[in-house]
C-alpha cells in the first residue's frame, strides 16, 4: 500500500485514481454515443418496414384478402407466413407481385435491423462489464481494470473486478441460409412473360414424354388385366402392343361390338386395355399409333369420350391435361382400335376370330 | 407463385424459358424450367431450377444449384415421372 503520509506519494495516487476515472468515464461515454447513433440508425429501418407494413395492410384490405392474424400484431416469421398463404391463394399476377414485393422489402428491412440488434446486445455486453454491483461489502469497493492501453500503468494499478453477466448464445447463420447462399447464381432480370405458344406446349409435351417412356419398365404379361387373342388385325399398328397385350376372345369381342351402339366404327376390332400409373394417351398414341396427335382420335373412339371426360370433371383439368400426364387415367378401361382410322374413312373390315 | 405453368420468361440477356413445372418447398416456390428457341417454338433441353426476387417493382430470377438443385431436381423428376 501506498504511504498516504508522505504528501507527494498521496497527491500521486489521487491523480492516478482520477485519470483512471476519467479514462473510464470517456470510454462509458463512447460506448453510449455508439449505442445512440445505432439505435437511431435502427429506428429508421424499423419505421420503414412498419410504413411497408402497414401499406401491405391497407392493400389487403383494399382487394378484400383476409389473413389468420392481423398482421400488426404478428412477429416476422408469423407475418411471412400470413402474406406467403395470401400469395398463394390470390390468382390476380399483379396483386401477388405487389404483395411479393412488400414482403421482400419487409424481410431485407428486418435483416439489417437484426444486425443493428446485435451491434446494440453487444455495446450491452461491453457496458455490462463495468457494471457495479449493487450489493456493496460494507466501506470497500474492489474495482479491477480491464487492460487498456489509455490507463496510466507508471502508478500501481488498481485492480477492477469485471462482473461478468451470463452470456447469451451467439446468434449464428442457420446452416440453411448459408448454403441457400452457396447454391444460388447471380440474377437473372425478367423483361416479359406470356403464355407458350401451342407448338412449344406441344414440343414439351414431346419431350417429356420422351423422358418418360425411357423410364417406364417393359410391360408385363402378369400386369395386363384382359385378352387372350394371339392373331391381330393389323401388324404395323398392334406390332407395339402386340409384344406386351393380350386380347379378349372373339366371342366376347363380336357381342360387345354389335351390342355397344355407340361404336361408330362398325365392324371394326379394337382391344381393351386398362391404363396404369406410369401410362399417358399421348404415349400410347405416340408409341403405338406413330403419331402423338392421334390421342385425339383415340379419345373420341368408342367410348372412350365419357370415360375420360368423367376423369376431366373429377380432376377438374383439361382434356389434353388428362391425355398428356400420367396416374389421372391410371386404371381407366378405354378401347384402342386394332386400325386407327378418322370417322370418315371407316371401311368395313373382315372380323378376325381369336385363335 | 409468380410463374404458372407452360408460361415463357424472357431473361434481359435474351434467354427464353418455358416453365414445366412448379412446386412450394419450405415457403420458397421453385420452377423447374428448360431453354427454349428464339422462335419459341422447340425446346433446348437445357433445364435449371430457379426461384424468383422481386425488388423495386423488378422481377429477377436465380438459379439454383448444388446440394439444393440435386434435392429438388429430384421432386420434380418424380413428379413429372421422367428421368
Amino acid at each position: 500500500m501506498v504511504d498516504f503520509s508522505r504528501a507527494e506519494k498521496a497527491k500521486n495516487h489521487r491523480a492516478s485514481f482520477f485519470k483512471a476515472s476519467d479514462n473510464v468515464i470517456l470510454y462509458i461515454e463512447q460506448l453510449k454515443n455508439e449505442y445512440q447513433a445505432t439505435w437511431e440508425k435502427n429506428e429508421v429501418i424499423r419505421k420503414q418496414r412498419a410504413a411497408i407494413v402497414e401499406d401491405t395492410i391497407q392493400f389487403l384490405k383494399s382487394n378484400k384478402i383476409k389473413l389468420t392474424k392481423q398482421l400488426g400484431r404478428c412477429n416476422n416469421e408469423e407475418l411471412n407466413k400470413e402474406l406467403v398463404d395470401a400469395i398463394n391463394s390470390i390468382s390476380d399476377k399483379e396483386v401477388r407481385e405487389k404483395i411479393q414485393i412488400n414482403l421482400i422489402k419487409i424481410n431485407n428491412r428486418f435483416e439489417v435491423i437484426q444486425e443493428f440488434g446485435s451491434e446494440l446486445d453487444r455495446l450491452m455486453q461491453t457496458l455490462s462489464h463495468y457494471r457495479v454491483p449493487e450489493d456493496d461489502i460494507e466501506d470497500e469497493i474492489v474495482i479491477t481494470m480491464p487492460k487498456k492501453e489509455t490507463l496510466n500503468a507508471t502508478t500501481e494499478e488498481t485492480p477492477v473486478e469485471l462482473v461478468e453477466l451470463p452470456k447469451e448464445p451467439e446468434e449464428t447463420t442457420p446452416e440453411s441460409e448459408i448454403n441457400a447462399s452457396l447454391d444460388t447464381e447471380g440474377l437473372e432480370k425478367v423483361i416479359n412473360i406470356k403464355d407458350a405458344s401451342k407448338e412449344l406446349v406441344s414440343d414439351l409435351s414431346k419431350v417429356l414424354d420422351d423422358k418418360k417412356s425411357k423410364r417406364t419398365e417393359a410391360v408385363q404379361d402378369d400386369d395386363i388385366h384382359y385378352f387372350k387373342e394371339e392373331d391381330i388385325f393389323n401388324t404395323n399398328e398392334l406390332s407395339s402392343i402386340q409384344d406386351e397385350v393380350d386380347y379378349i376372345t372373339s366371342d366376347t369381342l363380336e357381342t360387345e361390338i354389335y351390342s355397344n351402339d355407340k361404336v361408330v366404327e362398325t365392324n371394326e376390332e379394337f382391344i381393351l386395355f386398362t391404363i396404369d400409373d406410369n401410362m399417358t394417351l399421348k404415349g400410347i398414341a405416340q408409341n403405338v399409333y406413330q403419331d402423338e396427335e392421334n390421342w385425339i382420335y383415340l379419345y373420341n373412339y368408342g367410348n372412350n369420350a365419357n370415360k375420360i371426360d368423367r376423369k376431366v370433371a373429377e380432376f377438374n383439368v383439361s382434356v389434353e391435361e388428362i391425355a398428356s400426364l400420367p396416374k389421372y387415367l391410371s386404371g381407366v378401361t378405354l378401347e384402342f382400335p386394332t386400325v386407327l382410322v378418322a370417322k370418315e374413312n371407316v371401311e368395313e373390315a373382315p372380323m378376325r376370330r381369336a385363335a | 407463385m409468380i410463374f404458372a405453368k407452360k408460361e415463357v420468361i424472357e431473361l434481359s440477356g435474351g434467354e427464353k424459358y418455358i416453365v414445366v413445372d412448379s412446386l412450394n418447398e419450405d415457403n420458397i416456390w421453385y420452377y423447374y424450367i428448360c431453354e427454349v428457341n428464339k422462335d419459341e417454338t422447340k425446346l433446348e433441353d437445357n433445364f435449371k431450377i430457379i426461384t424468383t426476387v422481386s425488388e423495386n417493382g423488378n422481377l429477377f430470377i436465380k438459379t439454383i444449384k448444388g446440394d439444393k438443385y440435386t434435392t429438388i431436381e429430384k421432386i420434380f423428376k418424380e413428379k413429372l415421372q421422367i428421368d
